[in-house]
């Protein structure tokens, strides 16, 4: 009996041998296939797990990304301020009153010329101006009601109240009309107290350029700021071309079995995935940019605006990248978008810019695209700074004034107007005493936020005032020492 | 007939001339940006901004005035001339140096009482002697009483008749009394 059971016992071990030598020959020859070592394996998994623990992430609300530009206010007193860093407070604080608003009785539509517009605007006001045209259906979706009447402004870029007729709210549709909602009822007196309450918020005194510089152009323009902004540098991570860090990509966005992708890497390092003939593929870069395009599986499909961005934040959430900040005060805003038909598909296309405490991050990155095709992701890149977290610092701003915005138009005119003369945007006059008038003409916006720059082989991100020109063409120049950055358009 | 065409030609020169210099508000050196009033000659606020723009390295002065005997009307020309014979410094004159090129002079008087203002601008050589002097009067009216209806009337042409009045005005001259402290 007792040989037996020895014999069961030695058996058992041979066998439990066996196994053991058999799982290490499959890994050994594993490894020997990959030319991997164990080290790689355990980095592979812990990049795999935290992209796994990003796509399974929250995914943020839509209304977290989309905010105006500034909030312009007019105290009606003949003192102006324009609200950018804390713009988001001040929309959450003006928003409702408009949803209610839309509930009240007798809601009429008239459209007014922009000279009645500028006069409305010269009472006191707020307008909420946004660098994108706003669904009046995502409007709706946050509990506005529909009064029968908004064909006229499906897609709006400033929203406004004026005292110079509290019973109503202002539009300007994307289109640039103009158009008053009037309400048989409506009680102002508490949106009057915020706006007045305002006054406490800003700081930073600013006036209609009319008044200050002249022209016709009413742009909202600062006076006299006290901007505290620090400089931001950090050393963008690249990934180790040696790295699992594209598969692991790869593996994101076509699964964990990657047996019927096809991979292409030319000799700049770029990597190219193709799935189904192409019809799907990631292309990675070496800085780690990547995009990532598919056909639209059904044609003749039309989702809605909140449905198509909804789609948009949640593949972006399943990618790895709204949470890439976490803890740095970067947040991301909709910064652009269009929307069209293709093949009787409705084709969003949303564009996200990185922020910092609120400005916006300027340079050859810092923007998400993201294209929504009859509800489907059909396009997605990501160009932005990938800060590692030990290497991103802030420098504080050690009690430099502003350098005046009047200094930079009234000393940089000429060298503006030589750079949108540059960009086919202006033709100098052809008398040179007008040609400070001209510049001054074709400002759209004035707002601050940084310029991003490569010192060293680090980025740096410098404070700078930046000015708007027609086509989204923007210059910039040092916030503080008034010195010109670049120019994007 | 000569005679007739000869007066005829003095009194035409001298209107052009007088509008000349109440035009040239300012002369090519500068410009008044704001106060910006109406045509009435009426700027509705509580707090006002002066700015000016000039040009080419010019020097300036400004004082601003107030007029004691203004007594509120519609429209800047509706003014008595009596009016303008009083009026009282309104805090400091302030001298501006303007760079090459662009310059803008600016000052804001927070809490300015409703009221007619004049803003005397002196333009200086480069030895600082007066080589001009230009005003530009305005009403303040308080901000809460700016009439929103007007926004969908269309304003009347005031600026014929301000014309006239102040060439007569200044054809005639007139003695302006300092009551400043």
């Amino acid at each position: 009996m007792s040989v037996n059971k020895a014999t069961i016992y030695k058996e058992r071990i041979k066998t439990v041998l066996l196994v053991v030598l058999f799982i290490t020959a499959v890994l050994l020859s594993y490894l020997y296939w990959r030319d991997s070592s164990f080290l790689e394996i355990k980095e592979s998994m812990d990049n795999r797990l935290s992209l796994t623990s990003l796509a399974s992430a929250s995914i943020p609300e839509p209304s977290e990304f989309i905010c105006p530009d500034s909030v312009d206010v007019n105290f009606g007193d003949g003192t102006y301020t324009s609200f950018h860093e804390n713009v988001r407070e001040v929309w959450d604080l003006l928003l409702p009153f408009y949803i209610d608003f839309t509930k009240a009785k007798g809601l009429t539509v008239e459209v007014l010329s922009e000279q009645q517009w500028d006069n409305i605007m010269g009472f006191q006001s707020a307008q909420c101006s946004f660098c994108y045209p706003l669904p009046d259906a995502w409007l709706r979706s946050r509990g506005a009601k529909n009064y029968g009447e908004s064909d006229y402004f499906a897609y709006l870029t400033v929203l406004a109240f004026s005292n110079a007729f509290d019973d109503s709210f202002f539009i300007r549709s994307s289109d640039g009309s103009c158009f008053r909602i009037r309400a048989s009822e409506y009680d102002s007196s508490a949106i009057l107290s915020a706006i007045e309450d305002l006054r406490a918020k800003s700081r930073d005194q600013y006036y209609p350029m009319n008044q200050f510089l002249g022209t016709d152009n009413t742009t909202i323009t600062p006076f006299a700021t006290d901007i505290d902004l620090p400089s931001l540098q950090f050393d963008p991570s690249v990934p180790d071309q040696n790295s699992s860090f594209k598969t692991d990509l790869a593996r994101n966005f076509f699964g964990q079995s990657l047996d019927f992708i096809r991979t292409v890497t030319d000799n700049n390092g770029t990597t190219i995935f193709m799935y189904n003939y192409g019809e799907t593929s990631l292309t990675v870069y070496p800085n780690g940019f990547f995009e990532y395009q598919d056909s639209p599986v059904a044609a003749d499909k039309t989702v809605g605006f909140t449905e198509a961005f909804r789609t948009a934040t949640a593949f972006i959430a399943e990618h790895g990248t709204w949470s890439a900040h976490d803890g740095k005060t970067i947040h991301f805003l909709l910064e652009d978008l269009d929307r069209e038909t293709y093949d009787r598909s409705s084709v969003y296309t949303f564009r996200f810019r990185s922020h910092y405490n609120g400005r916006k991050i300027y340079g050859s990155d810092n923007v998400l695209t993201i294209v929504v095709t009859g509800g489907q992701v059909t396009y997605y890149s990501r160009n932005l700074m990938i800060p590692g977290e030990e290497d991103f610092s802030v420098t504080p701003n050690t009690g430099t004034a502003n350098y005046p915005f009047v200094d930079v138009v009234s000393g940089g005119y000429e060298s503006i107007a030589r750079e949108l003369q540059r960009l086919e945007l202006m033709d100098p006059p052809s008398d040179p005493d007008a040609l400070f008038d001209a510049v001054l003409e074709q400002i759209e916006g004035i707002n601050t936020g940084y310029y991003e720059i490569t010192e060293n082989h680090r980025k740096v991100c410098r404070p700078a005032w930046i000015l708007t020109f027609p086509g989204n063409a923007r210059i910039f120049y040092d916030l503080y020492t008034g010195e010109y950055l670049g120019t994007i358009a | 007939m000569k005679k007739k065409i000869l007066a005829l030609v003095l009194a035409l020169v001298l209107c052009f001339s007088a509008t000349s210099f109440i035009f040239a508000a300012e002369d090519d050196s500068y410009t008044v940006i704001s106060p910006q009033t109406s045509e009435t000659g009426i700027t509705y606020c509580d707090n006002l901004l002066i700015s000016v723009k000039t040009t080419d390295n010019t020097a300036l002065r400004f004082t601003l005035y107030s007029y004691p005997n203004y007594t509120k009307v519609s429209s800047l020309d509706l003014v008595p001339a009596s009016v303008f014979n009083v009026r009282s410094q309104f805090g400091a004159s302030e001298d501006f140096a303007g760079g090459e090129g662009v310059s803008f002079y600016t000052r804001q008087v927070n809490e300015i009482d409703p009221g007619m203002y004049g803003l005397k601008i002196e333009k200086f050589d480069e030895e600082n002697n007066v080589v001009s002097v230009n005003q530009k009067y305005f009403i303040v009216e308080s901000s809460s009483s700016k009439d929103s209806a007007a926004i969908y009337e269309s304003q009347t042409a005031v600026g014929r008749v301000m014309f006239f009045q102040n060439v007569f005005r200044n054809l005639f001259g007139t003695t302006v009394v300092d009551v400043s402290e």
